[in-house]
C-alpha cells in the first residue's frame, strides 16, 4: 500500500509506481534515499488526486488534531467579514483576504478556526503579535495557546509563531496543522520566510494583509503557497464606516541656517562622490556597491561620513523636536503614537520628552506594560521606531506624527492604519515632519503613493 | 561566524579565495591577544567599555576588517547583560507616570516648565532622570561571561569561520574524500545526520569523466565523492541549509585528505569556492569519536606479512544499506579470486552502533561484512542478549578481547567466503 510520511518538511511517498502515479505531478524520485518525495505544501494535491483515483493510502504525514472550537455568540460579524468568509470557504478554505488595519482581520481568523475546526498554526511578523494573538485567541476559544519565538516553545493544538521561529520549526512540526494562518502575509515571499509555508502540510490556509502588492512581484508567490486572492476591500470603502475618518498633514520645517548650511555640505561632498564613482542607486546593487566603495579609500570613508550626517540632520533637525512638543500639546488627552526611521531618533525623542519608547532592545515584560499603559491612558504618548508599524493593537491611538521614515509605501499605510481603529467621535490624524530642502521632501512623495493618501483632506 | 561585511576574500574569474591567515605570524597572533585581553579583564566591563579598548586596537591594526572579524569571533563568545540589583523597569515606571500625568494637562505647554515640574516630583529618582532614563541599553550592558580561548585558536577559527560565513549562501556541498582511517568517516557522517543532512554518495572511479579529482600524482581509486544539501534541495535551489552546511563544515577538516566545491555567493555575485587539505584549516569541533587505536596500523603491518591468501585493500569503501545508514568498514579484505570482505569492529564504546549493524545485517544479509566485537561491549546484558539471538551474527561476526589477532581475523574470512561461495 501507498503510504506518506512527513520528514524535515517534506514528504515521503512509497508504494507501487501504478499507485503512485495519480499524484506523479507534485512528486519527485530522490536518489538519496531511493524513494519518492515531496514538497510538504503540496500535501492537499497528493491526498486529493489518490484519493479521486481510488487508490488507497496510509496517511502517517498528518499529525493534527479535530477541535471543537466554539465563539462567543455575542459577537456579531461585519457585512465584510461574512463576505471574506464566505469567499475563502467558496476556494476551498485557501487563498489571500486583503483588509485594511483596524477592520477585523483577526477576528476573520477566528472565523476561519471555528469553520475548520483543525489545529491551526498562526504566523506573525513580531514577538509582540505573538503575544497579541495568544491573548486574543485564548480569550475567544478559552484554551491554552502555544507560542514559538521570544524565548517560548510551547507548541499546542492552537500555537502562534513568529516567521522566524517558524523558519526554523517548520521542518519539525510541519505536520501538527491543519490551518495555517499567514498574518501580515507580505512577509512571506521572501527566500527565507517562505519555508514557514513550503515545509507545512497544513491542507487548509489563510493569509492577512491590507498591503499584498511587492516590488519583487512576490504576490504570486503568495498565491502558490497559500491560495488565490478571494477578497479585497480598501482603506478609503470602509473609512466612516469600520475605520474612523482620518485627515493627513504634511508639515515642511526649516532646518535653522547652521544646520542647513551643515546639511548643504555633507550632502555635496556625499553626492559628488556617488557622482564621481558612477554609482546607480536604481540599480539592485548600487547601495552594497556605495558601501564596499566608500570603506576602500579615504575620500570613500569621508563621503560616506558625510551620507550619515547629511542623513541625521534631516531626520532630527531642532524643528522636528519643536514641532513634537507643539503637536503633543495640541493634541493633549488624546493618545499619540510618535514613529521614526531609526531608534537613535526614537530614544533621542524619549530622552528629552521623558516618553517610554519602544524598539525591539525592550524586554517583552515592559513592552507588554507599555502597550497596556498607553491603552489605559497612563502613557498618553508612546515612541517607536518600526516595531509599531504593524498588526500591534493600539485602538486607542488617534494621532500618529511621522518624524521620520523610508520610502515605502507599506510602512506608511500601516503606520496610518494603526490610528484608524474606530471609537466614537474619534477623527484620526496623521502628522508627517518633513525638513524642507531635504531629500525627506523626494522619501515623502514616494511613499505617499497610494490611495489611502491620494486625497485632498 | 562573520557578518558578510567582514569576509575577506579575493575574486577572480568567477572563483572565491577566501583570505586566510598565517596562524603563526607574530604580529596577528598580537593583534589577537590584546583584543582578547579586552574581554578578559578582572573587573567587569560595559560593552562600551570593552568598545573603548577594542575600538583603537581595531583601527590601528595593519588590516581593519580582519580585527573586525576577530573581534566579532569574540563578541560571539561573550554574553552581556545589564547591571544587576537596579530594577529599571520600576524606576521608569514612575517617571513615565508622572510625565504622562504632565503631558495630559493642557496648562503645561512650556517644555522647560514641563522639565522643571518633572524633575521637582516626590519620589523620583533625579540620578536615573538625568541619565536619561535608558541606561539599560546595549551599550551600557556588562559583560557577564566569555568563553577564553588562546591567540592562535582565534586565529584558527577566523579561518574556518571565513570558509563557514561563505558557505552560509550555499545550496549544497561537493566533497571529494580519500580517507583511509574509517573512523573519521564515521565521525564526519555522523555529524551530518546531527545537522539534518542529506548525502549523495558515489565512488570517484564511477565517474571517470567527472573532472573534479584530488590534484596531481595522488589519484587513486580509494576516493569517494559526497554531495551534500537538505531534504527540499531536489527540488529547489535552496539556502535553507546554508547554516546546517556551514555549521558542519569544521568536522571536514579533521579529515586527512579531501576537496570541497560550492558554489557560494559573494558581493551578489555567485562564485566558486574551491579548497583542500592544503589550506590547513582546523577544525575545532571534539572528534573523540575518530580515535584511531594504535593497534589499527600494527594489525596492517602483521596482518600483511602473515598472511598470504588475503592482502588489505587501500580503498576507502563504503557500503549502502539504504535510506542513508552507510557503513564505513575498519579494513577491507581481498583474496585470491578477488572476493571482497569487509571487516568492521565495535569497542566497547560502540555499543549503538552495533545494534544498528546488526538491525542492518539481519535486513541485508548479503553484505559481505564481518563484525568483531570486543568482550567488554559484549558483556552488556542488552548487547548479549541481541547478539545471541541473531542468526546473522553466528555467521558474520566474532568476539575478541581489546583486539582481534590476525589469525582469528583470516579464520573469519576464510568461514564466511566459504559460506558465500556456497
Amino acid at each position: 500500500m501507498t503510504t506518506i510520511d512527513f520528514k524535515h518538511g517534506t514528504l515521503i511517498i512509497k508504494g507501487e509506481e501504478s499507485q503512485i502515479a495519480p499524484a506523479s505531478t507534485f512528486l519527485k524520485f530522490d536518489n538519496r534515499i531511493t524513494c519518492y518525495r515531496a514538497k510538504a505544501y503540496k500535501y492537499a494535491d497528493i491526498v486529493t488526486a489518490l484519493h479521486q483515483n481510488s487508490n488507497k493510502y496510509e496517511d502517517r504525514a498528518k499529525k493534527y488534531a479535530v477541535l471543537n472550537l466554539r465563539t462567543p455568540n455575542s459577537i456579531i460579524p461585519h457585512r465584510h467579514q461574512k463576505s471574506a468568509l464566505q469567499a475563502w470557504v467558496g476556494n476551498k478554505c485557501r487563498g489571500l483576504v486583503v483588509l485594511p488595519t483596524g477592520s477585523g482581520k483577526s477576528f476573520l481568523a477566528v472565523m476561519a478556526m471555528t469553520h475548520v475546526q483543525r489545529s491551526t498554526i498562526v504566523i506573525v511578523p513580531t514577538i509582540d503579535l505573538v503575544q497579541q494573538w495568544a491573548g486574543l485567541l485564548e480569550r475567544f476559544f478559552k484554551c491554552k495557546v502555544g507560542m514559538l519565538g521570544g524565548g517560548s516553545k510551547e507548541v499546542c493544538d492552537i500555537t502562534v509563531s513568529t516567521y522566524d521561529s517558524a523558519v526554523l520549526m517548520m521542518e519539525f512540526i510541519g505536520n501538527k496543522f491543519g490551518l495555517v494562518i499567514f498574518d501580515e502575509c507580505h512577509h512571506l515571499p521572501g527566500p527565507t520566510n517562505r519555508l514557514a509555508a513550503t515545509l507545512c502540510l497544513a491542507p487548509y490556509r489563510l493569509g492577512l494583509t491590507a498591503t499584498p502588492e511587492r516590488d519583487d512581484n512576490g504576490e504570486e508567490v503568495l498565491y502558490d503557497l497559500i491560495g488565490d486572492l478571494c477578497y479585497r476591500e480598501d482603506i478609503d470603502e470602509l473609512e466612516g464606516k469600520i475605520l474612523s475618518p482620518y485627515i493627513t498633514h504634511k508639515l515642511e520645517l526649516d532646518l535653522d541656517a547652521d544646520e542647513a548650511e551643515e546639511y548643504e555640505k555633507n550632502r555635496k561632498l556625499y553626492i559628488d562622490f556617488i557622482r564621481s564613482q558612477g554609482i546607480d542607486f536604481s540599480s539592485k546593487y548600487g547601495w552594497a556597491n556605495f558601501i564596499s566603495i566608500s570603506y576602500g579609500t579615504p575620500q570613500g570613508k569621508e563621503a560616506f561620513a558625510a551620507y550619515l550626517a547629511q542623513k541625521r540632520i534631516a531626520r532630527t533637525c531642532r524643528a522636528k523636536f519643536d514641532t513634537i512638543w507643539v503637536l503633543i500639546k495640541k493634541h493633549a488627552g488624546e493618545r499619540i503614537l510618535i514613529f521614526t526611521a531609526d531608534n537613535q531618533t526614537a530614544y533621542e525623542i524619549g530622552r528629552r520628552f521623558f516618553l517610554p519608547v519602544l524598539t525591539h532592545h525592550t524586554k517583552v515584560s515592559e513592552r507588554k506594560e507599555f502597550l497596556q499603559f498607553f491603552r489605559d491612558g497612563d502613557y498618553p504618548v508612546l515612541v517607536t521606531s518600526k516595531v509599531l508599524n504593524e498588526g500591534v493593537d493600539v485602538p486607542e491611538a488617534s494621532v500618529a506624527i511621522i518624524v521620520s521614515g523610508s520610502g515605502s509605501i507599506r510602512e506608511h499605510v500601516q503606520r496610518l492604519g494603526r490610528i484608524l481603529r474606530r471609537a466614537d467621535n474619534k477623527q484620526a490624524q496623521l502628522y508627517e515632519l518633513l525638513s524642507k530642502g531635504t531629500a525627506e521632501i523626494f522619501i515623502s512623495k514616494r511613499r505617499t503613493k497610494h490611495r489611502a493618501y491620494q486625497r485632498s483632506d | 561566524m562573520l557578518t558578510k561585511d567582514l569576509i575577506r576574500c579575493r575574486k577572480y574569474k568567477g572563483k572565491v579565495h577566501p583570505q586566510f591567515i598565517n596562524v603563526e605570524d607574530s604580529v596577528l597572533l598580537q593583534l589577537a591577544d590584546r583584543l582578547i585581553s579586552a574581554y578578559k579583564q578582572e573587573t567587569t566591563q560595559t560593552r562600551s567599555q570593552i568598545e573603548e579598548y577594542t575600538g583603537p586596537v581595531i583601527n590601528t591594526a595593519g588590516d581593519v576588517m580582519l580585527a573586525k572579524g576577530l573581534n566579532k569571533l569574540l563578541l560571539d563568545r561573550s554574553e552581556f547583560s545589564h547591571e544587576e540589583g537596579i530594577d529599571y523597569y520600576t524606576l521608569r515606571r514612575s517617571i513615565f507616570l508622572a510625565s504622562g500625568t504632565l503631558l495630559k494637562q493642557k496648562e503645561v505647554n512650556d517644555y522647560k516648565k514641563y522639565r522643571e515640574t518633572l524633575f521637582s516630583c516626590n519620589g523620583l529618582n533625579l540620578d536615573f532622570l538625568n541619565k536619561g532614563t535608558y541606561p539599560d541599553l546595549p551599550e551600557n550592558e556588562r559583560l557577564i561571561s566569555f568563553k577564553p580561548l588562546s591567540a592562535i585558536n582565534l586565529l584558527k577559527r577566523y579561518n574556518c569561520s571565513l570558509v563557514q560565513s561563505l558557505l552560509l549562501s550555499a545550496n549544497s556541498i561537493s566533497l571529494l574524500i580519500r580517507e583511509t582511517k574509517a573512523a573519521k568517516i564515521r565521525q564526519m557522517f555522523k555529524y551530518l545526520n546531527f545537522f539534518r543532512l542529506l548525502s549523495k554518495i558515489t565512488r570517484e572511479h564511477d565517474h571517470k569523466d567527472d573532472k573534479f579529482e584530488i590534484s596531481g600524482d595522488e589519484v587513486n581509486t580509494s576516493q569517494i565523492k559526497v554531495v551534500i544539501d537538505g531534504p527540499l534541495s531536489i527540488f529547489e535551489n535552496t539556502q535553507k541549509y546554508g547554516l546546517q552546511l556551514a555549521s558542519f563544515f569544521p568536522t571536514v577538516c579533521h579529515l586527512d585528505k579531501w576537496k570541497l566545491e560550492a558554489e557560494v555567493k559573494y558581493k551578489g555575485k555567485k562564485s566558486q569556492l574551491t579548497l583542500d587539505e592544503k589550506s590547513k584549516l582546523s577544525g575545532h569541533y571534539n572528534h573523540y569519536g575518530s580515535y584511531v587505536p594504535e593497534e589499527i596500523d600494527m594489525f596492517q603491518k602483521d596482518f600483511q606479512s602473515k598472511i598470504e591468501d588475503w592482502t588489505i585493500t587501500e580503498e576507502t569503501p563504503f557500503l549502502a544499506s539504504g535510506d542513508q545508514e552507510l557503513i564505513f568498514p575498519d579494513f577491507s579484505f581481498r583474496n585470491r579470486d578477488k572476493m571482497v570482505i569487509h571487516l568492521e569492529l565495535f569497542h566497547r564504546w560502540h555499543a549503538t552502533q552495533l545494534l544498528s549493524r546488526i538491525k542492518i545485517g539481519e535486513k541485508k544479509p548479503d553484505i559481505p561484512l564481518l563484525v568483531g566485537v570486543d568482550r567488554n561491549l559484549y558483556k552488556a546484558p542488552e548487547i548479549k542478549e541481541k547478539l545471541g539471538k541473531s542468526s546473522w551474527f553466528t555467521e558474520h561476526g566474532f568476539l575478541f578481547n581489546s583486539f582481534p589477532g590476525v589469525e582469528r581475523v583470516r579464520k573469519n574470512l576464510e568461514q564466511l567466503a566459504k559460506s558465500r561461495n556456497k
